[in-house]
């Protein structure tokens, strides 16, 4: 049993209180210098539909976001394309990858230096027929050059490599200096069925190795898109991805077409396919210990039932040996979706997924130090029917192509989208809002506390923090916010302070926020 | 202030409002910078914004006061144009211009006269027009015209942003714009529901409107000779008027 708490605090700022936008397909960086500090992202659209779309900034732990319009091309209905964050590992620099929302499939890699300005981010590098780009930032202990990798999946016609492989990565080996380098890798090395599937997921460890994962959508007579005959592909730097090879330090094969190793068996999948208002086909994540290089941990979903199946099972394996032999430890079923994982720095493994069970989409953290051999930690951070909010017509992802799970320290953090209907049953493990609502009635309400608001999809903070044992003995009470305090921010124990009744938190009601006058005003560091 | 001069600040200002000044050199977020051009404004009436800012009567705000303009003494009331900064335990708005109450007056006045319409809305409409008629400008063709028959033009590609190309055939009657004669031509649209391109027009049979076609090229150009992929790119008929600056 591994002990600690879970807090979970829906994103939206109380003055978009009256806001109904599908907000799905989340994704966080948290600073892991400072993890007061903060970014998420979503498909959320610049609230006065100008050119910037926005960020969700919070320098309190997560217990308050605000929106910040820094990301370039917001589309008025979606905010950005995909997009993806990392902070760098010292120094605070902010990193995104975006398909930018002007432009089809343009992806931008993307930087700021000061995360909580309203300055729009500087635009690093910039490139149509791309998909899904996927940032990571890390490197070596004591070094200030940040090492940034962006996986993606680069449709370009002859963009890397043969027709057809397009799982690629750009890497950055000093993506702070002023006019950084990127250099694209692809990853892929036999012939496919037209491309590679959409992530190409990265995982860094401080001494240099790189694992990067992928769908290798398989060139096969017996499938025809969208069915689709898939591998996932691990591949291995020991050096950063800095030499003349990069990625090719893992290999069941000789010659080029060896490079790479298939962790999880002989996947199939239509891709798109739909269940609980939600597209299915683009799930991977993968995760490295960070006190061992040679653990790592991959996560992917199949359709085990082959051509006539229903099942999307999610599968979670894990290899001691760098990834040269995986085995499954644990699979979810028949229907989940978007694991994301992440190792702390006790070794404990954290994995987060929606399950379409039954009826409802559930979101869970499971956690487990002993490979799943034992019952795993589980909490149930949200639970909802899947038919509600109706997706808006014609309009996907309903909860997205992803979330997020990251460690800093002992501490897990996540993101991930879904129905934000103010009922305590929804969320076991408690929540907090910003946003107002009525939850004794179940009802958002708008900023004037009155006007009832449609329910959408929200995109949603977790932190699980470890009971911290106090120098001389006893368990401490778990850590809370320090410094800045929002209202509404649940207990441990459950439900949310906001409700019940229809109470304008203070920050935004009639009688006006507290009038603050200049001076720091900062939460404390964390003891990690 | 002319009436010009009010729409050159509702373009650049996406949210406008009748404030009282409660403090000054203070701020209602602890994320924001203060400085003596900082003040809290108490929001007395909306006079123009997006939905989810439509009920903000009554909320305080943090107002970055624009350049060219005194600090207001605590208690002074305008109509403050302005953009927003940050929106999180409250709104950083900053201001772009600025309207005594006295010229506001005689906005609401003509507003009421035509049946208590927003302040600003026969302003808001001219922008709406035009950047309707600036949009139509970048057309091809501008078309009067029915959808008589859709039909799929290349099979879905293998990405989830694929745009699902679909050709509508458009029984063109008239056109307005563009040298097009009557009769049947194709359109491409884009029919994936993807976050991408969900909110592009999607043609239904027997559709009647205005089409605003837009020339294909390269590869495109050999499914169908125009696109709509712009959500304003299909308009309803009645908005003929207003592209022709009569609305």
């Amino acid at each position: 049993m591994t002990v600690g708490t879970v807090r979970v605090v829906n994103l939206t700022p109380g003055p978009l209180s009256g806001e109904t936008n599908h907000d799905s397909e989340p994704n966080l960086a948290v600073n892991p210098q400072r993890p007061t500090d903060m970014v998420a992202t979503a498909f959320t659209p610049d609230p006065l539909g100008g050119t910037l779309a926005p960020i969700y900034v919070s320098t309190d732990r997560g217990f308050t976001w605000t929106l910040r319009n820094v990301v370039p091309g917001n589309n008025p209905s979606s905010g950005t394309g995909d997009i993806t964050v990392a902070f760098a590992p010292t120094g605070g620099t902010l990193y995104a990858g975006i398909l930018n929302g002007q432009g089809t499939s343009r992806m931008q890699i993307l930087r700021t230096t000061n995360f909580t300005s309203n300055t729009p981010m500087t635009v690093l590098v910039d490139r149509f027929f791309e998909d899904q780009p996927w940032v990571v930032a890390g490197g070596s202990a004591g070094s200030s050059a940040d090492r940034v990798f962006v996986g993606h999946n680069d449709r370009r016609p002859g963009g890397v490599g043969f027709p057809g492989a397009s799982a690629a990565v750009d890497v950055s080996q000093a993506a702070a200096a002023p006019a950084p380098a990127f250099t694209e890798t692809g990853l892929e090395h036999k012939q496919t069925q037209g491309q590679d599937g959409p992530p190409v997921r990265i995982a860094l460890h401080p001494d240099g190795t790189v694992y990067a994962a992928f769908q290798r959508w398989n060139r096969s007579s017996l499938t025809t898109f969208p069915a689709v005959s898939f591998d996932v592909v691990v591949l291995r730097d020991d050096a950063w991805a800095s030499g003349a090879s990069p990625f090719s330090d893992l290999t069941e094969g000789s010659g080029p077409s060896g490079i790479g190793v298939n962790a999880g068996g002989n996947g199939f999948m239509r891709f798109g396919d739909i269940m609980g208002q939600e597209r299915l086909g683009g799930d991977l994540a993968i995760a490295v210990d960070p006190s061992n290089s040679s653990t790592a941990w991959v996560a992917h979903c199949d359709r085990t039932g082959g051509a006539a199946g229903t099942d999307w099972t999610l599968f979670l394996a894990r290899s001691t040996d760098r990834g040269r032999n995986w085995a499954v430890v644990r699979d979810i079923r028949p229907t989940a979706k978007n694991p994301a994982l992440a190792v702390n720095s006790d070794g404990l493994v954290g994995l987060t997924y929606q399950e379409l069970a039954g009826s409802q989409w559930v979101t869970r953290l499971e956690l487990s130090s002993d490979a799943w051999a034992t019952t795993p930690t589980t909490h149930v951070l949200h639970q909802s029917p899947s038919n509600t909010p109706p997706a808006v017509p014609g309009r996907l992802p309903y909860l997205g192509d992803y979330i997020r799970l990251l460690t800093v320290g002992r501490y897990f953090y996540g993101v991930f989208s879904g129905n934000n209907t103010p009922d305590i049953a929804n969320f076991p493990s408690g929540v907090s809002y910003q946003r107002l609502a009525d939850w004794t009635n179940r009802v958002l309400l708008n900023v004037d506390g009155v006007t009832p608001v449609a329910i959408s999809i929200d995109p949603f903070f977790f932190e699980w923090s470890p009971l911290r044992t106090r120098p001389r003995g006893g368990v401490s009470a778990p850590v809370r916010g320090t410094g800045i305090q929002p209202p509404g921010v649940s207990t441990p124990s459950g439900p949310p302070i906001r409700g019940p009744g229809i109470r304008p938190p203070q920050s935004i009601s009639p009688r006006g926020p507290i009038i603050r006058e200049p001076g720091p005003v900062r939460p404390t560091d964390l003891d990690l | 202030m002319s009436d010009e001069e009010v729409l050159s600040l509702l373009r650049q200002a996406p949210f406008s409002f009748v404030g009282t000044i409660e403090n000054v050199y203070a701020a209602t977020m602890s994320d924001v910078t203060i400085d003596d051009r900082t003040v809290v404004v108490l929001i007395d009436q909306v006079l123009h914004a997006p939905p989810v800012f439509a009920r903000f009567g009554g909320q305080r705000v943090t107002l970055q006061l624009a350049p060219g303009y005194d600090t207001p003494a605590v208690g002074y009331s305008a109509a403050f144009f302005v953009q927003v900064g940050a929106v999180g335990e409250s709104v950083e708005v900053t201001e772009v211009g600025r309207l005594p109450l006295e010229e506001l007056q005689r906005h609401t006045a003509l507003a009421a006269k035509v049946g208590g319409l927003a302040p600003f809305a026969a302003l808001e409409e001219r922008i709406q027009a035009d950047s309707l008629r600036e949009h139509s400008s970048g057309a091809q063709a501008v078309v009067l015209g029915r959808v008589v028959k859709l039909e799929q033009a290349v099979p879905m590609g293998f990405s989830e942003h694929d745009p699902g190309w679909w050709r509508a055939t458009l029984d063109v009657r008239y056109a307005e714009q563009g040298e097009l004669e009557p009769g049947e031509i194709g359109v491409l649209y884009a029919s994936s529901g993807d976050v991408a391109w969900w909110d592009a027009p999607k043609p239904q049979a027997g559709q009647d409107g205005v089409w605003l076609l837009h020339a294909t090229d390269g590869e495109l150009a050999e499914l169908a000779p125009f696109q709509i992929l712009h959500p304003e790119d299909v308009q309803p008929v009645q908005s003929l008027d207003v592209l022709r600056g009569e609305g």
